[in-house]
């Protein structure tokens, strides 16, 4: 019978102060669908390394208690195959080119091969929606289908015991219920099922039991979250777009009024190899205004902010920064003017302390050392990372690293800023704070172009919003009314 | 893949490989140009009648050009030039023409095999020789394209922050770094997270190193390598 | 060292060789600067690892592209043990070891070589040092010592500036990577 028993776990990170786990005691047998909730950095991640083993083969630290995570079935009756299958928090990271190589790799490692690895592999792929990609390279799906075959893979083998590190963060919400579907299915079928979430919401009505980490230490939750109100699934919920396309778009305010245009683009076309691409567009963003732009993954909201700093350059049509055509002008001439926030800080960040990272863009100008040290104090100041200047910024969390970005980017006091998706790694709290001295920025003259797929922050914060779908402008307009369509058509 | 003869699939790529060494092998004993030619027509023939002469011959051409001026130089400069017509060396320019057909023939033998058997397949026939070795280059391949992309969104990154190349070599350098930075950080975060899902699929030395069962056309493939070698052997005396 | 993390972080190490050639030809710097991977992986693998990388590289670029690479595959694992075992002794972030690194390689790495290209090649590489090469030829040396002096110059600027940079690229990485050296010093 496979079961879980931690007893006084607790486990301190190699080269870290304070332990990450907390004399945790937890147990489950078959037949439980455990859901674990807690914020970034509580303990979720490390509980499911040490269960799987991570901790300590690959991790090293100081690891104290007694855990049991497995199958003390008679050796003689088992199966030939794992206990465990195992999600990682990650899920962009795969070891083979292919999905059907992916989903066969820990079946060839458990001995199965031929026919039954085939039949298992359609089996799986049909359950997850995933039989029309197995021969794709995974390199070319979207996050969602990279999520859906890091899922397949860890349930192929059939181990009785699942751990699921936020399964369902890059899942669109039919697919996520799908999956809750099939992991309840299982659970009756005698699994232990564990899941890790930041957000528990979606997961709550499934789960038989709900725990929750806070700071390293594990609580029961005998109160189930309560149902989640429909309203409250529309506004996380993928909205639909094809309505709108078809409104006529000159009743609304906004659209046309030009105050002082700061960026703009007429009759912008670009194309990639795939075809994908922008087509036609023109779009003002006037001055002090905060313009969220809008779209679905692939509507081509990156692709059409690029044109804003010269990392891409028009097929057909015009790009206008400040008045200025930017044809002739290069990437880093626009970068004085133009600050850009990448969605992954990771992609940039090289310096071995934040406040040299912070500083850097000025180095990158020729500001002298000292001078670009002391502004990058103060600004650090203004963000509350003083205390984090000499740290390493990889030794920061995610959402902090993000704000180490936006900092080294607000350095340089770009008059125009543009945020790509600025939600995918910050976490809500510090989104907030970013938000509010960001208002101030606005009211000082400075201009915030948000891409985002989130409704939320775009309600809150922006003046006008503008929709962009398959490559084209689907709307543009003052924010309250246009969502207010919005809700309209999305309850039609 | 390249359309290329059914008889050619169906044989066992270990088989190819043993075919392939020991007709490398026999390459190392022709001594004369004269021989080594006739092996190179053959060599083209072969993969003419197999419809592989073009792409072939674009992957040689290279050679070609190499092969050239190995024969120019040595001509020209090789110490051990004693007999001249104007400027040109016979022993030399004998001493190059062996040199440039032999790498020739030994490129030309190569590329066929590496045309008829796509990268992919040759990874995976490596874990014959060692299991960990067809996954570390399995890996390779799988990670190669993500890293190339993260070098564009690397790039794209910093010269947004306002990186500029410059003219003067310390600059590149120095742009070098700010570039190859965060993409060596980041792939090595990237391989202990593949590492961990190595550990979480069950890596281990249960995988099947599939037994070698040659059928009769592989061991003719074999045959005919040893038959070139003792061929080679016997001319090169 | 873990086996599933040497595996993934050799993979890694080959693919960082070719991304560092990659960029100093985007770069446009006339170095190859494509051992990056394999200095990387000898500083934080230890020697055989480094080796490993280097000699799995050559291996791979002549399976996927350059045939004639797989010969010179024994030059790459060489400079993955002489990285390594300097790393091991003195660390690799001061200015010294690169500086030692750089010069060894310099004369052992076309001490391994030059055989190699000579039997093949016949010395020749088809780039500038053919020119140097022929001066050499041209005053009467023999051809291996002619085709060994000819390399010298380009393999220390190469390896030089490799070691250099990996220096300055480990100098940046944080604690819990420099942290997977066996080097006493490197993890400081």
């Amino acid at each position: 019978m496979a079961s879980i028993t931690i007893r006084n776990l607790s486990f301190t990170y190699s080269g870290a102060v304070f332990p990450a786990l907390k004399k945790i005691n937890f147990s489950a047998t078959p037949g439980q669908m455990i859901l674990i909730s807690g914020n970034n950095g509580s303990g979720k991640s490390t509980l499911m390394a040490c269960l799987s083993g991570i901790i300590p083969e690959l991790t090293p630290g100081k690891l104290e208690g007694q855990i049991f995570c497995g199958d003390n079935t008679d050796p003689k009756l088992l199966e030939d195959g794992p206990s465990l299958g195992v999600v990682l928090q990650d899920s962009d990271v795969y070891l083979l080119e292919e999905v059907y190589e992916e989903l066969a790799f820990p079946l060839q490692n458990s001995g199965t091969n031929g026919l039954d690895l085939d039949k298992r592999i359609q089996e799986v792929a049909s359950s997850l929606g995933l039989s029309e990609l197995l021969q794709r390279r995974i390199r070319s799906l979207s996050g969602g289908e990279r999520q859906k075959v890091a899922i397949g893979a860890a349930l192929i083998c059939d181990a009785p015991i699942l751990l699921l590190d936020e399964p369902v963060e890059q899942l669109d919400p039919l697919s996520a219920h799908n999956l809750f579907h099939t992991l309840r299915k299982l659970v009756e079928n005698g699994k232990i099922i564990l899941l890790c979430m930041h957000n528990p919401i979606a997961a709550a009505p499934w789960a038989d039991r709900i725990l929750c980490f806070r700071n390293g230490e594990l609580f029961e939750e005998t109160i189930k979250s309560p149902e989640v109100a429909p309203s409250q699934l529309n506004q996380t919920n993928r909205w639909i777009f094809p309505t709108l396309l078809n409104q006529d778009n000159s009743n609304l305010t906004g659209a046309e009024k030009v105050e002082h245009s700061v960026l703009e683009v007429r009759n912008l076309t670009y194309r990639y190899d795939t075809q994908s691409g922008l087509e036609n567009i023109t779009l003002k963003v006037n001055q002090q205004e905060i313009l969220a732009l809008i779209g679905p993954n692939g509507s081509g909201k990156s692709t059409l902010v690029k044109h804003f700093v010269g990392l891409l350059r028009p097929l057909a049509g015009k790009v206008f920064v400040d008045g200025v055509d930017t044809e002739k002008v290069p990437t880093w001439e626009l970068a004085k003017q133009v600050g850009i926030l990448f969605q992954n800080p990771d992609d940039q960040i090289f310096n071995s302390t934040v406040l040299e990272e912070i500083a850097w863009s000025l180095f990158a100008r020729g500001v002298p050392k000292s001078e670009a040290l002391t502004e990058a104090r103060k600004l650090a100041a203004e963000f509350d990372l003083q205390s984090m200047l000499d740290k390493h910024p990889h030794d920061l969390n995610r959402s902090l690293r993000q704000l180490v970005a936006l900092t080294s980017v607000l350095i340089t006091k770009p008059k125009i800023l543009i945020l790509d998706e600025p939600t995918k790694m910050m976490d809500l709290e510090l989104l907030k704070k970013v938000m509010k001295w960001l208002e101030n920025y606005r009211d000082q003259g400075g201009t915030i172009l948000i891409v985002t797929h989130d409704m939320m922050l775009a309600e809150n914060y922006s003046d006008r919003v503008a929709f962009l779908d398959s490559g084209r402008l689907a709307g543009i307009g003052m924010t309250g009314e246009l969502l207010r369509l919005m809700k309209m058509a999305n309850q039609t | 893949m390249l359309p290329v003869k059914r008889k050619l699939f169906n044989i066992n790529i270990g088989a190819q490989a043993v075919s392939v060494l020991l007709v490398l092998l026999s390459i190392l004993f022709l001594r004369t140009w004269s021989t080594l030619s006739i092996f190179t027509l053959v060599s083209l023939l072969i993969a003419a009648y197999h419809g592989l002469l073009i792409p072939l011959l674009k992957r040689l051409s290279p050679i070609v050009f190499l092969g050239s001026v190995i024969i120019i130089l040595h001509t020209l400069v090789n110490p051990q030039n004693r007999h001249f017509i104007l400027f040109f060396g016979l022993e030399g320019f004998n001493y190059g023409l062996i040199t440039a057909l032999r790498l020739l023939d030994i490129v030309t033998v190569t590329q066929i095999f590496m045309l008829v058997n796509p990268l992919r397949n040759i990874i995976t026939a490596l874990s014959w020789i060692h299991p960990d070795l067809g996954t570390v280059l399995g890996l390779v391949l799988s990670i190669l394209p993500v890293m190339r992309e993260q070098m564009e969104v690397t790039l794209n990154a910093q010269i947004a922050r306002g990186l500029r190349i410059g003219k003067y070599p310390w600059q590149r350098i120095k742009a070098y770094l700010v570039v190859m930075i965060p993409i060596v950080i980041k792939s090595l975060i990237r391989a202990q997270i593949m590492a961990q899902l190595l550990h979480v699929r069950g890596y281990n030395s249960k995988r099947e190193k599939r037994k070698i069962s040659w059928n009769h056309t592989d061991r003719l493939v074999i045959a005919g390598g040893f038959c070139v070698l003792l061929i080679s052997l016997g001319y090169g005396k | 060292m873990n086996k599933k993390l040497a595996l993934t972080m050799v993979s890694t190490g080959i693919v960082i060789n070719i991304i560092g050639g990659l960029v100093a030809t985007t770069f446009k710097i006339p170095i190859f600067l494509d051992s990056i991977g394999t200095m990387l992986a000898a500083v934080t693998l230890g020697p055989w690892l480094g080796a490993l990388t280097g000699l799995l590289s050559n291996v791979f670029q002549g399976l996927a592209t350059d045939p004639v690479s797989i010969p010179f595959a024994l030059v790459n694992a060489v400079i993955g043990l002489v990285v390594g075992f300097l790393a091991k002794k003195r660390g690799f972030t001061d200015y010294i070891t690169p500086l030692l690194a750089g010069i060894i390689l310099a004369f052992v790495a076309p001490i391994i070589g030059t055989p190699i290209a000579v039997y093949l090649f016949g010395g020749v590489t088809g780039g500038g040092v053919d020119i140097l090469y022929a001066i050499l030829l041209k005053s009467g040396n023999e051809i291996f010592a002619s085709a060994f002096l000819a390399r010298i110059p380009a393999n220390l600027v190469d390896k030089l500036l490799s070691a250099y940079l990996v220096m300055a690229i480990i100098r940046k990485l944080p604690q819990n990577m420099k942290g997977i050296s066996k080097g006493p010093n490197v993890a400081g």
